[in-house]
C-alpha cells in the first residue's frame, strides 16, 4: 500500500513546493517509487523545480479534473531530468510528477466552475496503483479549501511547514485542529526559513511546546536557496549543505514512520 | 467549551443537500470519523463499516442511513456486494460577473 503524504502550510511562500520536491526526491534516492501531485491548482508551480514548463507537458491535473484524460496521462517520469550543479544525477528509485496548469484560463476555470473533489480521491488511488508507487506526495494549496481538506483527510501522514513568524504560528494551530478533526494518523511540523541568528534548539523547543507535535526538521533561510530560485532540487545541487542533510533526515523519518 | 459552538453544523433550508469536504468538519465525532475512514477506503460494505464502528450491522446501518439522508454518503446497491461511498462532491465555483470570467478564458 502506498503512503499518502500531504505537505501543507497555512500561508503561502513557506517553501512548501521546494521542500516537497526535495523530500520526495530524497525518498526516491532510497530506491522508492515516488509520485508528486500538484493540487495547488490556484497557485501551481512545483513542476518548475523539475525543469518542466508549459511546453514540456501536454496534460496536467486540470485535464484529468475536466474529464479530458485519465490520471495516468498526467504523470511525467522526471527521474532522468534530475539535474545537479554540473550534470544529471541518477537516483535509485523513480519520481513521477503530476503538474497543474500554469495557464491563466485553466486556473480561472477551476475558480469559475469548481470540480468534482471526489475525482481527486479516485485519481490518487489510480495513480498509486498504476505507477506502483511507494509514496505519493501532495503539494497542497495554502490555507484551507476543498481539495486541501480532501488531501488532508486521505493522508497517512501530513507535513505542516511554518516559518518562525507569529502569523504562521497562529495559522498552524488552525491547520492542526482541522487535521485532528480529519483523523490524520501522523503529523510532522517542519520549520523553514529560520533566520540564521535564531538558536535552532530554542526554536524547535518553542514550536513543540506550543503545539505538542514533534518538529521533524528545521531549515535555515539561506542564500544558496535564494540563488537557485526554484530552478532545481536543492539537495542535488548542494549535497553537502546543512539544508540538504536536514532534507535527508526528514525523508528518513517519514519512511520510518510508514514502516510501522 | 468554545468548540461546541464553533463546530455546530450550520442550519440549512430547503432542497436536497449537497455536501462538501467543509461540511464534514461540522459532523459529530462518530459520524465524522466514519466518513474519514470511508474516504480512505473509498467504498465499504455494511459488514466492514460495522466492524470499523464496533457496532452491530443494524446499528451501523442506522448511522449510515442517517448520513445518506443528510447527503454525506451514497449507497451503491447495484454493486455486488453493495457498498457505501462518501458523497462529498463539488468544489463550488465562484459567482462573478460573466464578463470577468470571459476575459480570462
Ligand atoms: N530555506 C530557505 N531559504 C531561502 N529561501 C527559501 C527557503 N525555502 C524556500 N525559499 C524560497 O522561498 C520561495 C517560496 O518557496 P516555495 O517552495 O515556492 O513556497 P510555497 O510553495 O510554500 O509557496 C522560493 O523563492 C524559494 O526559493
Ligand atoms: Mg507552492
Amino acid at each position: 500500500m502506498a503512503q499518502i503524504i500531504s505537505i501543507h502550510s497555512f500561508r503561502g511562500g513557506t517553501g512548501k513546493s521546494n521542500l516537497t520536491a526535495n523530500i520526495a526526491v530524497a525518498v526516491a534516492s532510497q530506491g522508492k517509487r515516488v509520485g508528486i501531485v500538484d493540487t495547488d491548482i490556484q497557485s501551481p508551480g512545483i513542476h518548475v523545480i523539475f525543469g518542466l514548463d508549459e511546453d514540456s507537458f501536454t496534460h496536467s491535473l486540470n485535464d484529468y479534473l475536466w474529464g479530458r484524460c485519465g490520471i495516468e496521462k498526467t504523470a511525467y517520469d522526471v527521474t532522468a531530468e534530475l539535474k545537479t550543479a554540473d550534470g544529471y544525477r541518477e537516483v535509485a528509485g523513480k519520481v513521477f510528477l503530476v503538474p497543474a496548469s500554469l495557464k491563466a484560463g485553466e486556473i480561472a476555470r477551476v475558480l469559475r466552475e469548481g470540480f468534482d473533489v471526489g475525482l481527486l480521491n479516485d485519481g490518487f488511488q489510480e495513480l498509486t496503483e498504476q505507477l506502483d508507487l511507494d509514496y505519493l506526495f501532495i503539494d497542497t494549496h495554502p490555507g484551507l479549501n476543498e481539495e486541501t481538506l480532501l488531501s488532508i483527510a486521505i493522508s497517512d501522514a501530513m507535513v505542516i511547514i511554518l516559518r518562525p513568524d507569529r502569523q504562521d504560528f497562529l495559522g498552524t494551530a488552525v491547520t492542526l485542529e482541522v487535521a485532528q478533526r480529519l483523523d490524520v494518523p501522523e503529523i510532522m511540523l517542519l520549520v523553514n526559513k529560520s533566520p540564521q541568528a535564531f538558536d535552532r534548539e530554542a526554536v524547535i523547543e518553542q514550536v513543540q511546546m506550543r503545539y505538542g507535535v514533534a518538529v521533524g526538521g528545521l531549515f535555515q533561510e539561506n542564500d544558496e536557496m535564494l540563488q537557485l530560485a526554484s530552478s532545481g532540487v536543492f539537495w542535488l545541487h548542494y549535497p553537502e549543505h546543512p539544508f540538504s542533510q536536514e532534507v535527508h533526515a526528514v525523508a528518513q523519518q517519514l519512511m520510518a514512520a510508514s514502516s510501522h | 467549551m468554545a468548540e461546541c459552538n464553533e463546530w455546530q453544523m450550520p442550519q440549512r433550508t430547503g432542497g436536497s443537500p449537497t455536501r462538501t469536504m467543509a461540511d464534514l468538519l461540522f459532523l459529530p465525532d462518530l459520524e465524522r470519523s466514519l466518513i474519514n475512514w470511508l474516504l480512505r477506503q473509498q467504498t465499504a460494505t455494511l459488514a466492514e463499516a460495522a466492524a470499523y464502528l464496533n457496532q452491530s450491522e443494524i446499528e451501523a446501518a442506522a448511522v449510515l442511513q442517517d448520513l445518506i439522508e443528510q447527503g454525506f454518503v451514497q449507497w451503491l446497491d447495484q454493486l455486488d456486494p453493495p457498498q457505501y461511498q462518501p458523497k462529498l462532491q463539488r468544489r463550488k465555483g465562484r459567482n462573478m460577473p460573466t464578463k470577468i470570467w470571459d476575459a480570462l478564458e
